[in-house]
C-alpha cells in the first residue's frame, strides 16, 4: 500500500505505458496481516443466526399486538358495514 | 373502459380482508376497507395517480373551497392515522371514529365503481377522487414511521419478513415479499416501500406523501426494503466515512477486449483486476483488511484532534474495487477489529456456471448489534458502460478507439436495495452509469426518497462540473436525496493527464477529486480531494433534522433527516514508504 507515492510517479512518467505489474506493486509494501493479539475468532454462522433470532423473537409479543389490532379493526368495520346497511 | 371495481379488484385479487374466521366461508369480497395501510396505500394511490387528481386545485390550492378545506383536512388525517398507528384497541372511541371514516371513504369509492378511473377534471372534484385523497393521506399518516420501527406500532409486523439474514438466500416467496408492504396487493400490480424524503419542488403523486412510497410492479426492477432489529439501531447525528479511492494505480492493460465486432465497429470489454494485494484469496484479502483496519485507525486519531467525539462509521470502496471473496474477508475483518457501522465496496462478481457474462455489483454490510452480525445486500449494475474513442483516448486506455466498447456484464433481475440505516434514515446504491441513466431505477430511487445514495464509479475526477454533479442536482432536488459519487485514484490519475494546466494547480494545492458530495435540497457541492501519495478521505456528515410538508399541506413534524456536508479531510495511512 504505501507505494502508492512510487506508482503515482510512475503513472505520470509514464503515462499510457502502465502494466498489471505497476498495479500489483500498489500493494507490495503493504503491512503484512498480525493476527497475535486480536480478540476471539470472528462467531460462526451459527452464532450470528441465533443472536439474530433472539432479536426478532424479542419483539414477538410485538407483532402479535399489532395482528390483534387489525383484527379489531376487521370486526369493526365489519359492524360499521352492517350498521350503515 | 376500465372502472374503478374493476381495478379494485385487480389490486386486490383475494378481497380486501386480511383476516377470515376459519369457520366462515370461503367468500371473496371487496365491501370492506383494508385494514394494513399499507393494502389502503395501494389501492387509492394507484387510484389517485390514474385520474391525475392530485393536480386538481381541490389538492393543490387555488380555489376558495379549497382553501377552506385544507385547513381541517391535515389535522383530521394526522388524527386518524395516528390511531390506526398507535394500534391501540384500549382507545375504543377513536377506534370507532377511524373505522367508521375509513369505512364511509371506502363505501364511496364503491358507490363509484361502475365509473372510469380516468376522464377530464373540469370543475369539481369528484366525491370518489376526494375519497382516494383521503384514504391515502390517511393510510400515509398510520405508516409513519413504519420503516424504521419508531413509534409505530405496527411497525414491528413489518421486522420479521424485511430482515434482512447473514446469507440472503432468500426463498422466492421472502423475495416477493421484500418487494412490497403490501399483504393483500401483489407486487406484480403495484409495489409499495417505505419512503425517506418529500420532494418539496413540482407537483406529482410523490409530492402527496411523507412515509409511503407507491412502486411500479416487480418485474422491470424490484426494490427490495430491508431493515435491522431496533435494538441494534445506532442514535447519533454524527456520520463519519472513510472514503478509499482504492485501486490507486489502473494499469493499461485492466480493461481487456473481450470480442470484437469489426464490421460493426463494437466490442465487449472486461475488467482485468490485478490490482489485488499477491497472494491467495484468504491472504490477499487480509492484506485489504489490514490495511483499512489501519487507515480507520489513523482517522480516528485525525477525528479526535478535530474534537468529534465519534470515529469513522463506515467504509467506502469504489466501483470493482474488490471480487466478492475478498469484499466478504474484508467484512468479517472489519466486523471483528473495529467499531464501524458499514462497509460498502464495488465487486467483481465473477460468472456462473449457465454461460452468463460476470456481474459488476455492490456489496455492502452492516455490522449490527453486540454480536457484529454481517447483514449483507448485493445489488448489480443496471447499464453497461459504453467506452467511446474520446473516453479510450482521454484514460490513454489500449483499446481501439475506432469502435464502441460494451462492458461485458449481466445486468438481468435488476434490484434496488434501501436499508434502513440507523432509526430513521435509509440509504440506497448504484453503481456508475446508472446514476446517469432515468429507467429504470430513478423512478424508484424519486419515489422512495432515500436519505442517502452512494454512487461507486470508475470514472474521471469528480470535478463539480462532470456528470457526475449534473445527476446528483436532479436527484438532491427530487426527492431531496443526498448524493456522494466516488471514484478510483487510479482513474483520476488517468484522466487528469490532459486537465489543463489551472486543475492541476488547484490539484497541487488541493489534492485530487475522488469523490462529491451533494447536499440535499439546494445545499452545496463539495468536491472532496485527496492529496497525491494519501490514502482516503474522511467525510463528515451530519444528520439534521428538517420539516417537510405534503403538497396537501401536511406537515412531517420535523421528523425528516437530512444528511449535510460538515467537513472532509485527506488522510495517509500511518506508515508510508
Amino acid at each position: 500500500m504505501t507505494a502508492a507515492p512510487k506508482v503515482a510517479r510512475a503513472l505520470v512518467a509514464a503515462p499510457g505505458r502502465l502494466t498489471s505489474e505497476v498495479g500489483k506493486a500498489t500493494f507490495s509494501r503493504m503491512p503484512r496481516p498480525v493476527e497475535q493479539n486480536r480478540p476471539d475468532g470472528y462467531p460462526s454462522d451459527e452464532q450470528f443466526d441465533r443472536a439474530a433470532n433472539r432479536a426478532l423473537e424479542d419483539r414477538r409479543a410485538d407483532e402479535e399486538k399489532a395482528e390483534e389490532f387489525l383484527r379489531q379493526m376487521d370486526e369493526r368495520l365489519r359492524a360499521h358495514r352492517n350498521q350503515a346497511g | 373502459m376500465t372502472t374503478l371495481l374493476e381495478t379494485m379488484q385487480r389490486l386486490l385479487p383475494a378481497g380486501s380482508r386480511l383476516y377470515r374466521k376459519a369457520e366462515e366461508p370461503c367468500v371473496v369480497e371487496w365491501s370492506l376497507a383494508p385494514t394494513w395501510p399499507p393494502d389502503m396505500f395501494a389501492v387509492a394511490a394507484t387510484l389517485v395517480n390514474l385520474s391525475g387528481c392530485y393536480a386538481h386545485a381541490a389538492v393543490t390550492g387555488g380555489t376558495v373551497a379549497s382553501e377552506a378545506a385544507s385547513k381541517e383536512f391535515p389535522e383530521r388525517v394526522a388524527r386518524l392515522g395516528g390511531i390506526w398507528r398507535a394500534a391501540d384497541t384500549a382507545d375504543s372511541a377513536g377506534l370507532d371514529a377511524l373505522t367508521a371514516h375509513l369505512q364511509d371513504l371506502w363505501q364511496a369509492l364503491l358507490t363509484a365503481g361502475h365509473e372510469s378511473c380516468v376522464g377530464r377534471l373540469d370543475g369539481v372534484l369528484p366525491k370518489w377522487c376526494s375519497a382516494a385523497l383521503e384514504l391515502m393521506a390517511i393510510a400515509d399518516e398510520a405508516s409513519s414511521g413504519i420503516g424504521f420501527d419508531s413509534e409505530s406500532n405496527l411497525a414491528p409486523r413489518l421486522l420479521r419478513r424485511h430482515w434482512q439474514p447473514k446469507h440472503p438466500k432468500l426463498t422466492s416467496e421472502s423475495r416477493r415479499a421484500t418487494a412490497t408492504l403490501c399483504d393483500l396487493v401483489p407486487p406484480e400490480e403495484c409495489c409499495v416501500q417505505p419512503k425517506g424524503r418529500t420532494p418539496q419542488v413540482g407537483c406529482t403523486i410523490r409530492s402527496l406523501t411523507h412515509h409511503l412510497a407507491l412502486l411500479p410492479p416487480i418485474g422491470e426492477v424490484t426494490t427490495r426494503y430491508l431493515v435491522q432489529p431496533p435494538e441494534d439501531a445506532v442514535e447519533t447525528e454524527e456520520l463519519n466515512l472513510l472514503i478509499v479511492p482504492f485501486p490507486f494505480a489502473v494499469a493499461d492493460d485492466c480493461f481487456v477486449a473481450h470480442t470484437l465486432h469489426a464490421a460493426e465497429h463494437w466490442g465487449r470489454f472486461r475488467m482485468g483486476t490485478p490490482w489485488y494485494p499477491p497472494g491467495t484469496e484468504e491472504v490477499s484479502g487480509a492484506s485489504i483488511a489490514t490495511f483499512l483496519v489501519e487507515l480507520i485507525a489513523r482517522s480516528n486519531e485525525a477525528l479526535t484532534k478535530l474534537g468529534k467525539a465519534a470515529g469513522v462509521h463506515g467504509v467506502v470502496l469504489p466501483e470493482l474495487a474488490l471480487d466478492a471473496p475478498r469484499a466478504r474477508l474484508v467484512a468479517e475483518r472489519l466486523a471483528r477489529d473495529t467499531t464501524i457501522e458499514l462497509f460498502i465496496s464495488g465487486v467483481n462478481v465473477p460468472p456462473g456456471g449457465s454461460g452468463l457474462p460476470p456481474k459488476n455489483a455492490v456489496h455492502s454490510y452492516l455490522f449490527v448489534g453486540p454480536e457484529r452480525r454481517l447483514a449483507f445486500w448485493e445489488q448489480a449494475k443496471h447499464h453497461r458502460w459504453r467506452l467511446d474513442g474520446a473516453q479510450i483516448k482521454r484514460y490513454s486506455l489500449a483499446l481501439d478507439p475506432d469502435h464502441y466498447w460494451w462492458e461485458d456484464i449481466d445486468v438481468a433481475n435488476r434490484e434496488v436495495k434501501i436499508y434502513s440505516f440507523r432509526s430513521s434514515a435509509m440509504l440506497t446504491t448504484l453503481i456508475c452509469e446508472d446514476l446517469a441513466r432515468i429507467d429504470p431505477v430513478q423512478t424508484v430511487v424519486r419515489a422512495v426518497g432515500p436519505n442517502l445514495l452512494i454512487a461507486l464509479l470508475m470514472d474521471g475526477a469528480q470535478y463539480e462540473w462532470r456528470w457526475p454533479g449534473r445527476y446528483a442536482t436532479v436527484l438532491a432536488d427530487d426527492p431531496g436525496t443526498s448524493v456522494l459519487s466516488v471514484t478510483c485514484f487510479g482513474m483520476v490519475d488517468r484522466y487528469v493527464r490532459q486537465d489543463p494546466p489551472e486543475a492541476r494547480t488547484k490539484a497541487t494545492a488541493a489534492g485530487e477529486a475522488i469523490g462529491l458530495w451533494k447536499d440535499a435540497a439546494g445545499g452545496r457541492v463539495v468536491e472532496l480531494r485527496m492529496n497525491r501519495g494519501d490514502h482516503g478521505v474522511v467525510l463528515c456528515l451530519r444528520m439534521d433534522r428538517t420539516e417537510e410538508r405534503t403538497m396537501d399541506r401536511r406537515s412531517d413534524g420535523g421528523t425528516t433527516v437530512q444528511i449535510v456536508h460538515d467537513t472532509s479531510f485527506s488522510i495517509r495511512h500511518a506508515a508510508p514508504a
